[in-house]
């Protein structure tokens, strides 16, 4: 952590929202996408993303700078998505967020150019589509693993110290998540060439 | 080796963390067994298009931190009375004459309501956001940009929008929103020209109120010719008995980024074709008073230039100013 990350969130202890604005800045990006890659959808990921902030932010005064601060928040991030998760199972619901909610879209598309998608976008849409869809087949925590190490570029090490888990078990889950997307995908290999 | 016992190292192989001499073992397995050396090509393969397939960013929605913020002085707020003081100097910091006009119940309106949230490209402004005049502004009251300007959104079925924010002021409280797709100055200028001739984009009247933003999609127009913009007409209708409709037009370009083309610039004109000529040509947005369009200009395009100094090189002989209100964004208004 650097002597002004750390200046912030002395700041942002004694109740400047200034301090804590800048904190919000610097990582809403990382944090927001950790969320996205974890639920697959952009309002869960709004939601657990707010979460974690918030939570951080009440929680300000127990941050004793052990860790970095990102690492703080990872672990935060994971535990709201975790939490969360564990609320949903135990209340089951209807997803209404399935598909983005564009109520105007019918007739903009009658405006619009109604052509065909190119095909390079349709390929790489369908490439996402199927990564996405293997990668919310994982569990949990193999899935957070996966987005932490792949997408957001932790180390193992920072996994580890995130998940507070000794790095031999995040190195042999990760690869086993890795098996398992595998698995799920090498069927498919028409569409990335495995 | 089995294949479980190989597929135990499939990771450190592949990220070069074996001792060598498990490395020297592994590596005669693969090539003993065909049934190891496929499956960990499938696997190298996967790896790699995990990294591929997880690079990509998705933006953070527009009103993300402001809602954090608002969320976090609520928090605060029940332990410390003063706190919402310190958001509001937050949000409007400083001596601008905004800050002034905003009221406490104003950090309510900062909570902007988010139809839809996905790939942001171009930011839009938000409270807090930084804006600048460009062209004269001294005496003139701040103009205020209903349309806020304009995004591009990924939809769950893969389709790309343009996405038109519209934000009403703070002084409506509620108003009826219309917007239509025009292609040239006389739909900006006649209504029953543009009742005739240009295209809805909203199915129907929208009732707005100014604590929501309303994002109005637009499909991506995928093989238009290069240089096209989208150039939207905006009006709204307060609820409040008496109160006159005001309209702006916003102009996108149709496709990302400036033209790939050289384009021809027009030397006279209306101001609307001058501004659609700028949005075009430099790739910015512009969003512009609709009384203003139909001014004939004389361009003298300076050399050398770029969007804002093209912007202030036509507006001068029509009365008008502009504000840059978020990067890639101009807000023509009139000079009163």
């Amino acid at each position: 952590m650097t002597p002004e990350e750390r200046e912030i969130i002395g700041r942002c202890r004694s109740g400047d929202m200034g301090a804590f604005n800048e904190l919000v800045k610097r990582y809403e990006k990382q944090v927001y996408n950790f969320a996205y890659r974890l639920t697959g959808n952009y309002d869960d990921a709004n939601d657990i993303s707010q979460d974690a902030f918030i939570r951080a932010f009440n929680a300000m005064g127990s941050f004793r700078g052990d860790s970095s601060f990102s690492t703080w928040l990872f672990r935060i991030t994971t535990n709201v998505f975790l939490d969360e998760r564990k609320r949903a199972k135990a209340h089951p619901k209807t997803s209404l967020d399935e598909n983005l909610d564009l109520q105007e879209s019918s007739i903009a598309r009658q405006i619009e150019d109604p052509s065909p998608t190119p095909e390079e976008r349709t390929e790489q849409a369908e490439r996402g589509a199927v990564l996405k869809d293997a990668i919310m087949g994982l569990s949990e925590h193999q899935r957070a693993m996966v987005i932490m190490y792949h997408s957001q570029q932790k180390s193992y090490e920072e996994i580890a110290e995130i998940l507070n888990l000794p790095i031999g078990t995040v190195k042999s889950r990760l690869n086993r998540a890795r098996l398992a997307l595998k698995d799920k995908l090498t069927p498919l290999k028409e569409l990335f060439n495995v | 080796m089995t294949l479980e016992q190989a597929q135990e190292l499939y990771s450190d192989y592949h990220e070069g963390a074996l001792t060598p001499a498990m490395r020297l073992a592994f590596e005669q397995t693969l090539t003993a067994n065909e049934q190891i050396r496929n499956d960990y090509a499938s696997f190298a393969a996967v790896y790699a298009f995990t990294n591929v397939g997880l690079s990509d960013q998705v933006e953070v929605p527009i009103g993300f931190r402001s809602s954090v913020l608002q969320r976090a002085s609520v928090e605060g707020s029940r332990r410390q009375p003063s706190f919402g003081n310190a958001i509001r100097s937050w949000f409007f910091p400083s001596t601008e004459g905004a800050s002034k006009r905003i009221t406490g119940g104003a950090v309510a309106v900062i909570a902007v309501t988010i139809i839809a949230v996905s790939l942001m490209h171009n930011r839009v402004p938000t409270a807090g956001t930084a804006s600048s005049f460009i062209g004269p502004s001294s005496g003139v009251a701040q103009p205020i940009p209903v349309i806020q300007g304009v995004s591009e959104q990924g939809a769950a079925d893969g389709s790309v929008y343009h996405m038109i924010h519209v934000h009403l002021p703070e002084s409506i409280a509620e108003a009826t929103v219309t917007a239509s797709r025009v292609t040239n100055v006389d739909e900006t200028s006649n209504a029953q020209t543009r009742a005739t001739l240009s295209q809805p984009v909203l199915k129907q009247p929208k009732l707005l109120t100014n604590d929501e933003q309303l994002l109005i999609p637009v499909a991506f127009a995928g093989n238009t010719p290069d240089g096209t913009t989208l150039n939207v007409y905006v009006q709204w209708q307060p609820s409040a008995p008496g109160a006159p409709s005001d309209s702006q037009v916003v102009f996108t370009p149709a496709k990302d980024g400036p033209s790939a083309t050289v384009l021809v610039a027009p030397t006279r004109g209306s101001l609307y074709d001058m501004l659609q000529y700028v949005c075009a040509e430099y790739g910015v947005t512009i969003i512009a008073e609709p009384a203003l369009l139909t001014s004939p200009v004389n361009a003298q395009w300076p050399a050398q230039t770029d969007a804002s100094a093209a912007l202030e090189s036509i507006i001068g002989t029509v009365g008008a100013g502009i504000k840059s209100i978020s990067p890639g964004t101009y807000l023509v208004y009139r000079v009163h």
